[in-house]
């Protein structure tokens, strides 16, 4: 099939559609999502049946734009300014340590390699000084997506994010300095240090001016519009302003919305959570889309073995770099044992940034030769073959890395444990049920001891019949002698719900809320007895639960 | 007596008022536990709450079934909850003689029956019914048993005599 011809709206939601089932399908075998969008884009794209060219993953660029722009608007409501007034200087010496020593280690290998290969020695240490100054980018998206899939919550997670988000501002960094130095190197060089150095201070400079008063403008607009529905509208009407003014002022769109992001949490930061939990319900098919053609424009064909050998190269010193560097950065600064010990696993994704400057390595270097390939078409190749790897390696790592630093599942809401749990997890199975003859004197005796609101009256092989409530029984109270002449049905109301064990909590508590009911009775399988369902009880041991995992967060946070 | 027990107390007795008439107070000749309950069955049917007597019938039996509703002192209280029923309704059989096989708690001849039938949604008005009969049979029991007439009964039963509370607040 040519795929000029297939409509783009078609393409989109084959696109979300795919990528969403490859998701699931990869969450299924526990493998985070994000690398299920990536497989089914390598699938349809260039290194696979080629569904996708590149005209029309061009065309869809704004779309990565806007994609990269929320994830970047999102990181940016993680950067408290309170994190770094407490972790501020850890934080630097660790990102300083996991980029340089990425840099200076991939440009070692790469330098070394290229010299043996070509014993052109200004080439391969300009080369070398490229491919490093790439190497330190980390990829926010996939990392931050894994984070968010399994609710992490802890030290790791704020480091984690705090690096990513500054790491690109390195990346400009040292990308300009390696530019400059490999242009004096290779006599391709028509600015000098110092104006490419001033050129990316402009650049990351613009990015958090441009980010930090749209976030002023956002911050008026949403407090002075108290509909939530519409704050939506106007965080994406925001952020795509700042998107294209960052595009058309070459800055920097990821940085752009993270100061965007940042600004906004920590002018307001309890107001604008909701902002920030409404910008990432809409996120969810642009992040499958954005992936899903991540792997579609990844091409791996006509690589050379010398460009095989480098790129192997480059991955394997790249993973030791930023292993070695974030472990040592994080001794130095004292950081925690699951910060020194996890870190580098959540740092191996590489995407937008790398490529970015790649494709400005190419334009600058695209004359030079290296062997048998021009230096410019050789980083591109590289960087793409090289993504191609720890994009489907980084996000399992992550998992991994956040698992044994124990920060899953610590930072959820009571929505998303009602979307996990089942009617069993939460019901209370010791409540007792009771014959329908059972006295209620007898039945008031066998209650003292329980908690419970409502019990199940039975009949045979366990059906329920009905609930009695501890109000029903309050108004035997008046009268001491009636319990001893009501039976359980006589106070006995007859059950108009109930719910199986195996039921989703969310699906039992909307259907308890609509129906305008306290408590319902729990049923198995095969229909019985099994216990109660107590809205209030379900709500505390919900809450309770959520305490206790935000506490376990700050325990972790605590022996930062 | 402060002003929330006369309160409760008149809310008692305008219950009572409610649900019983005089024309379903009746002075039993049976002397068998079923003939008297299927006898009351019928004066209460007479209420235009009743909408299906058998169905009446078959759950004051099934009821008796669980546990009889003799509660002693000479007293009993049958009572149903039904779909069919549209209010609450009241009767009540005097036997002079008493139903001698009518299993209460307290083994002895059961002299009055209030026989109530209520709807399935109203559960608290209900429950609270059974509660103020509980308390003012056994409170008026003596007197209400020396009535000759179902007006006399009526009078006591639904008085202010046997709340107090309500006899200072109906003065006022």
């Amino acid at each position: 099939m040519h795929v000029s011809h297939i409509p783009v709206l078609l393409l989109i939601g084959s696109a979300i559609l795919a990528g969403t089932v490859g998701g699931r399908l990869f969450q299924f075998l526990r493998v985070p999502q994000v690398v299920g969008y990536i497989i089914i884009g390598v699938v349809v794209g260039k290194s696979g049946f080629q569904l996708v060219n590149d005209d029309t993953l061009k065309a869809l660029l704004p779309l990565n734009l806007l994609a990269l722009g929320i994830i970047g608007f999102l990181i940016g409501g993680e950067l408290r300014l309170s994190v770094f007034r407490k972790y501020g200087r850890k934080l630097m010496v660790i990102l300083l340590a996991e980029g340089i020593v990425t840099a200076v280690m991939v440009g070692a290998l790469v330098t070394s390699i290229t010299f043996v290969a070509t014993a052109k020695a200004a080439d391969s240490i300009a080369f070398g000084l490229l491919l490093g100054a790439i190497a330190s980018a980390t990829a926010p998206a996939a990392t931050v997506d894994v984070l968010w899939e399994y609710r992490t919550r802890g030290i790791l997670t704020t480091t984690v994010l705090a690096i990513v988000a500054l790491d690109d501002g390195l990346a400009l960094l040292l990308y300009s300095v390696a530019s400059s130095i490999a242009s004096l190197l290779t006599g391709t060089g028509e600015t000098s240090m110092v104006s490419g150095l001033v050129g990316t201070g402009v650049a990351i400079g613009g990015s958090i001016v441009l980010g930090a008063g749209a976030g002023v403008l956002l911050n008026r607009l949403v407090r002075s519009i108290h509909d939530h529905g519409k704050h939506l509208t106007f965080i994406i009407g925001v952020l795509t302003l700042v998107l294209g003014l960052a595009t058309m002022l070459d800055l920097d769109v990821i940085l752009a919305a993270l100061a965007l992001g940042a600004t906004l949490v920590n002018l307001a930061p309890n107001r604008t959570r909701e902002t920030f939990e409404i910008a990432e319900r809409f996120a969810q098919p642009i992040y499958v889309l954005f992936f899903v053609f991540v792997g579609a424009r990844l091409s791996i064909r006509g690589l050379s073995g010398l460009l095989w050998g480098l790129a192997g190269a480059y991955v394997l010193g790249r993973s030791a770099g930023k292993f070695l560097g974030a472990y040592l950065g994080a001794r130095w600064a004292k950081a925690s044992d699951s910060v020194r010990k996890y870190l580098g696993f959540c740092l191996f994704s590489q995407a937008g940034v790398a490529i970015g400057l790649a494709i400005l390595a190419e334009l600058r270097f695209g004359e030079q030769q290296l062997g048998a390939v021009a230096m410019g078409d050789a980083i591109v190749m590289i960087v793409t073959a090289t993504t191609f790897i720890v994009q489907l390696v980084g996000p399992p790592c992550v998992k991994l890395a956040v698992t044994r630093a124990g920060e899953r599942g610590l930072n959820v809401t009571e929505q998303d444990l009602l979307n996990t749990l089942k009617v069993g997890d939460v019901m209370d199975a010791g409540v007792p049920g009771f014959p329908k003859d059972a006295r209620v004197a007898d039945i008031m005796r066998m209650i003292a001891d329980t908690e419970a609101m409502y019990y199940a009256v039975l009949g045979e092989r366990k059906k329920v019949l009905g609930t009695i409530s501890i109000d029903s029984l309050k108004q035997c109270l008046a009268d001491v002698g009636m319990g001893a002449w009501l039976v359980a049905a006589d106070l006995m109301e007859p059950v108009t719900e109930a719910v199986c064990s195996e039921t989703p909590l969310a699906d039992a508590v909307q259907r308890l809320r609509e129906a305008g009911l306290e408590a319902v009775p729990a049923l198995d399988v095969e229909g019985g007895y099994k216990g109660m369902l107590e809205l209030r009880t379900c709500e505390r041991r919900i809450s309770r639960e959520v305490w206790r995992r935000r506490q376990l967060a700050e325990g972790t946070g605590s022996a930062a | 007596m402060d002003a929330a027990s006369c309160e409760k107390a008149k809310g008692r007795i305008d219950l009572l008022r409610k649900v019983l008439s005089r024309d379903r107070i009746c002075f039993l000749e049976e002397k068998n536990k079923e003939a008297a309950l299927l006898r009351l069955i019928d004066i209460l049917s007479t209420s235009r709450c009743i909408r299906d007597k058998d169905e009446l019938a078959q759950a004051v039996f099934e009821r008796e079934e669980l546990m009889s509703t003799g509660i002693g002192l000479g007293l009993a209280v049958p009572h149903v909850r039904l779909g069919s029923v549209s209010d609450l309704v009241m009767a009540v059989g005097i036997s002079a003689e008493g139903i001698q096989d009518y299993a209460s708690l307290d083994d002895k001849p059961v002299h009055l029956i209030y026989m109530i039938a209520a709807p399935t949604g109203q559960h608290a008005a209900y429950l609270r019914l059974l509660s103020v009969i509980s308390s003012r049979a056994k409170a008026l029991n003596g007197r209400l048993l020396r009535c000759s007439d179902a007006e006399t009964f009526y009078s006591v039963l639904t008085g202010a005599e046997g709340e107090p509370e309500a006899a200072a607040a109906e003065e006022t």
